[in-house]
């Protein structure tokens, strides 16, 4: 049991226990009360607390019977023993007027609105009992152009409601800065870079702002906001190994849209350009959509049934006539952790063979094996969960933000915050842009750098000492390897400032680590 | 609130901020990219553009204009405005001709800007030479202080050696006791908020970061008042001394005075004092061969009344769009570009220094310890003596109007007290009330910088009101949905009574404000119905044809 002494709120006058993730009040009554007793139209809980739309307003005493005040719950810390009221005349008439307000610009066409039953301001609004102001004649941003000009973004900012979503997702996801609001008070707008079309400008086509949006203001192509579908299913991403969590919108077995459930922890909500939007591979001609057998020389479509009985018939014939070893088997990177599981499984259990091999073997290998002959497996030793609890970030021949985008968007918020990067890459990547050390070194050299760094490491004796005692073989060879090393020849061979490299050996030496192998 | 804005644009640090970078270029004969001011910063074309597109000054509607007539509630009550256009727009033609919201001249009216000066009173009458570029004699403000003690206009820190002379006595003083006079002291914010001086310093010296700041902010916007640009221009040194004490007690090495380009001499004043300091080794590394280094540097607002929030002002810096930020996190932890800094007044900064020179026990000696001190009060044109005072917090109303201000040059019925954000007060509510915030604030008002607007007697309330909300609209910054909407709202209640369109809905005006009061996410739009409020409540009657109850 915690020795920490629980701590306990109150949510209109029940008690309930303030937990670790209980960041505000409105997370703190979500949790327990669901999510549709306290409204809300800016709060994105991927998103930092804003503070914007004020719907989300509720009553707080800092004791039983105390003095009230009105404070938005998304940015008000839950403190122990307050008394939270989530609902009551006063809070419902805040509620009421403010979405009013928000009504008196907004064209009230829901019924040939994309995104009809799908909106977020509509069902704050109906659950509030509204569905028209009481304003004479209010000036509204009415009449603005659709923006269609982007190949999967759609801009409709008649429907905007100012809530800043988007260029919060831009910003604090993504990481990209294409959207911002311009102009000041009522004539704020949402627009992308210096005033561009949506197609024209910067935008990576994530599609963090579409799903964000609370309305239609910003949605995509494919309208999966809103599509008609007769089934959604959970997968996962095969573009790369990240795994995203994706939601495939299914209408007449066909796929026509991807959403990202916002609860996932690998992704969270987000996803990239190829993850949400490049999924029309999925019907194409080309692609096979049913297992090939080679009969007389030519491929036949087959059922799986068939292919299993197949596959099962070659396999034991082979292994019976020349041994498991004359089998092998080849799978994908872009598979899952669990597909892989089961597929080396049936290589090494069922046939016998650890014949078994992945599409990895050019760009991996080499990493792989270093790994393995240091610390005994060549798998990765941080997992994606460790970027948040890393201070330095070294990145070896990778360009995560294209490669691995959700993954590289995750380091770049790192870095934006303040946390150090390492990159050795001969390009200029986007993460080498904010890299507190670029180590721009000419193609094949990486051996020499990282020795480079290792010699500035040892001869700064930033090594822990204890740990290479107790845990580790053949420290002293290594270290005499090390210091024979010639530095001066090696930044020439490298063609880089042997300065730089020495910095940033220190940075690396004296941080906690996110160790990213892709070299 | 962009974290990853505020650290990018921390990488180039205060010094050259994004901020200066974006208003320099823009104001620029020959602008660059900015696509190139973005990449220097790794960030996004659309974050400076966001930002230019915030400020009235940036806007190529406003670079298009020549002169700017002040629109302050103080000159518009005076009625003087009008008559300053028609002529101005004779001089330079019908589309030369903006506005700007109070130019700090409230005391003799007839206000305009022209090519980077501001002209008030009678100067409209050397229009020819003005335009010519000859240099004219003007009129200052008249200050006194009434006060036991005067901590703001006294001759103390006058001088460069006065200045020394006090840092060397300072730089040797433990901070925990400098800390300790300005608690004992009773000093409250002097910029609307009232937080004790003495525990922002305090809570800002315990905060951990590598590196720390001090701003002040001098982005009075509040029309009446005057108050800090008598200090910025009558008494820079204090001002400046108060920031570097400040430096020197919460360990930082950095600050910067935040001053709005409305005021062109207070940044002339400024800008002089801070380059003779560092002439004499006042300012700089390693002041007076101590290790305590304190650099200094001025930003120049561009237009936008929110700046003076605190966390605007900070956005505003950092290159973000000036919009208010939500707390916690408080600036005293993560302030600017999310490192611990202490934004003050510059009343309170002066305030700060004078407690220091003169010990904090004869400043509790006045008045309460909520309101304790001098403090600073303008009085506007209607009255005989129009000026700057320092006055005993406690002091009566009464007193202040009826002797040191000598009454009225006409009748007045009503006074905004502390800004457009502060209560209107009747004529004869005057009677009743002491030089003290949390009495203004008991009855329904708001003492805030304590400057006074006049209202005569023949000035239209339904007219005021349309003010005050065009006032808010113009300057919400746009991000919460109470201000953005409401004040717009409000605006055209008031545009359409005057058309005569429609009448004002007295019900849907009355949730209006409640629901500002309540809902905004700062005192702009959030205090902007205190003087509504107070203006129905007492002249309700005044409007009453132009109302309908229901709606």
């Amino acid at each position: 049991m915690s020795s920490e002494k629980r701590k306990i709120a109150y949510i209109d006058g029940k008690p309930y226990e303030i937990g670790a993730n209980h960041s505000s009040i409105l997370k703190f009554v979500k949790s327990y009360v669901g999510e549709k007793k306290v409204p809300t139209l800016c709060d994105d809980p991927n998103l930092a607390p804003y503070g914007a739309c004020r719907v989300c307003s509720v009553e707080v005493a800092l004791e039983k019977d105390g003095p009230t005040k009105i404070v938005a719950s998304c940015h008000t810390p839950v403190a122990e023993n307050q008394h939270i009221f989530t609902s009551n005349e006063a809070l419902t008439s805040l509620r009421k007027n403010i979405v009013e307000l928000v009504l008196t610009d907004h064209p009230m066409e829901c019924d040939s609105c994309e995104v009809n039953n799908n909106c977020e301001l509509q069902t704050v609004a109906n659950d509030l009992g509204i569905s028209d102001h009481r304003y004479n004649s209010p000036k509204q941003h009415k009449g603005i152009p659709r923006d269609t000009s982007h190949d999967y973004m759609r801009m409709n900012l008649d429907n905007c409601i100012n809530c800043g979503r988007c260029v919060r997702a831009c910003d604090e996801i993504q990481g990209s800065f294409v959207l911002t609001m311009s102009g000041r008070g009522f004539e704020s707008r949402i627009t992308t870079d210096n005033d561009m079309m949506f197609g024209d400008s910067s935008c990576v086509s994530c599609g963090a702002c579409a799903h964000t949006c609370p309305t239609d203001a910003i949605s995509d192509v494919f309208k999966s906001k809103s599509a008609d579908v007769d089934q959604k299913v959970r997968t996962t991403c095969s573009y790369c190994g990240v795994g995203c969590n994706l939601e495939a919108s299914i209408k007449d077995n066909k796929v026509v849209a991807i959403d990202t459930p916002k609860e996932t922890e690998v992704n969270a909500g987000h996803t990239c350009i190829k993850g949400r939007y490049a999924f029309s591979f999925y019907d194409h001609p080309d692609r096979l959509k049913t297992p090939l057998i080679k009969r007389n020389g030519k491929f036949e479509e087959a059922s799986w049934d068939e292919a299993y009985d197949f596959i099962k018939k070659e396999m034991n014939r082979i292994v019976k006539d020349n041994g498991p070893d004359a089998f092998a088997g080849i799978s994908s990177a872009r598979c899952t952790n669990e597909e892989n599981y089961v597929f080396q499984k049936m290589i090494r259990a069922a046939v016998g063979t650890n014949s078994i091999d992945c599409c990895a073997r050019i760009c991996h290998s080499p990493t792989a094996w270093g790994m393995q002959q240091t610390f005994g497996t060549g798998a990765a030793t941080n997992s994606t969960e460790d970027i948040y609890h890393a201070d330095l970030f070294i990145v070896i021949g990778a360009n995560p933000t294209n490669a691995h985008p959700v993954t590289g968007s995750k380091i770049k918020q790192q870095v934006m915050k303040g946390k150090k990067l390492i990159v050795l890459d001969p390009i200029t990547t986007e993460l080498a842009k904010l890299a507190d050390y670029h180590i721009k070194l000419r193609p094949g050299t990486n051996v020499a750098i990282l020795n480079m760094m290792l010699h500035f490491i040892i001869k700064s004796k930033l090594h822990n000492v204890d740990f290479v005692r107790d845990r580790t073989e053949g420290f002293d060879n290594f270290i005499k390897e090390i210091e024979k090393q010639d530095v001066d020849h090696l930044a020439k061979v490298a063609g880089v400032d042997k300065q730089l490299v020495k910095e940033a050996a220190i940075a690396y030496a004296t941080a906690k680590i996110q160790w990213n192998f892709m070299v | 609130m962009s974290k990853n804005i505020s650290n990018l644009s921390g990488r180039i640090g205060l010094k050259d901020n994004l901020f200066k970078q974006i208003s320099e270029n823009t104001l620029s004969e020959t602008p660059q990219d900015i696509n190139e001011i973005a990449k220097k910063h790794n960030l996004g074309v659309s974050t400076l553009h966001g930002a230019e597109s915030f400020y009235e000054f940036l806007r190529p509607s406003h670079r298009e204009k020549k002169a700017f007539v002040c629109n302050g509630s103080a000159c518009m009550c005076a009625g003087t405005q009008d008559k300053l256009k028609e002529t101005l727009k004779e001089k330079l033609g019908d589309d030369k001709v903006g506005e700007m919201f109070c130019l700090g001249h409230c005391y003799e009216n007839n206000a305009f800007h022209y090519d980077g000066e501001n002209y008030a009173g009678k100067d409209i009458e050397k229009i020819d030479q003005i335009l010519n570029g000859e240099d004219i004699k003007q009129d200052k403000f008249f200050s006194k202080s009434y006060a036991t003690t005067s901590f703001l206009m006294d001759d103390k820190l006058l001088s460069t050696d006065q200045f020394k002379e006090q840092l060397n006595k300072f730089l040797k003083v433990d901070k925990k006791e400098i800390i300790k006079s300005l608690l004992d002291s009773n000093l409250t914010g002097r910029g609307g908020a009232g937080f004790p001086t003495g525990m922002k310093w305090d809570f800002c010296s315990k905060a951990k970061g590598d590196k720390k700041y001090v701003i002040c902010n001098a982005d009075e916007g509040d029309s009446g008042a005057f108050s800090d640009r008598y200090l910025l221009e009558d008494q820079p040194l204090k001002v400046i001394f108060g920031m570097v004490i400040c430096g020197l007690v919460i360990g930082s090495d950095e600050g910067v005075l935040y001053i709005r380009g409305e005021y062109p001499k207070s940044i002339e004043a400024i800008n002089g004092s801070i380059n003779e300091l560092k002439k004499l080794g006042l300012l700089g590394d390693k002041i007076l061969g101590t290790d305590f280094s304190f650099d200094l540097g001025i930003c120049i607002g561009q237009g936008a009344y929110i700046c003076g929030e605190e966390t605007a002002l900070i956005a505003s810096i950092e290159g973000r769009r000036a919009e208010v930020d939500v707390r916690p996190p408080f600036p005293v932890t993560e302030g600017l570009y999310k490192k611990p800094t202490v934004v003050n007044n510059v009343e309170t900064l002066a305030a700060a220094t004078g407690i220091l020179i003169n010990g904090p026990e004869k400043f509790s000696a006045i008045g309460n310890k909520k309101s304790a001190g001098t403090k600073l009060v303008c009085l506007d044109s209607f009255f005989n003596n129009p000026g700057v005072y320092e006055i005993d917090m406690g002091t009566s109303m009464k007193k202040i109007f009826n002797e040191i201000g000598g009454g009225y040059k006409e009748p007045v019925k009503a006074f905004q007290v502390g800004g457009p954000l502060g209560g209107v007060v009747p004529l004869n509510e005057i009677d009743n009330l002491n030089l003290d915030f949390q009495e203004f604030t008991a009855k329904g008002f708001m003492l805030g910088h304590a400057s006074v607007v006049s209202i005569p007697k023949n000035f239209s309330m339904a007219e005021y009101i349309h003010h005050l909300f065009e006032f808010s609209a113009e300057e919400s910054c746009g991000k919460c949905f109470p201000g953005r909407l409401g004040s717009y709202r409000g605006k055209e209640m008031f545009d359409q009574a005057k058309k005569g369109t429609a009448k004002i809905p007295l019900k849907l005006l009355n949730e209006l404000l409640v629901t500002m009061q309540k809902g905004c996410l700062c005192a702009l739009c959030g205090a902007i119905p205190t003087p509504i409020i107070n203006i129905l409540k007492y002249f309700g009657d005044e409007m009453k044809n132009d109302m309908v109850k229901d709606n």
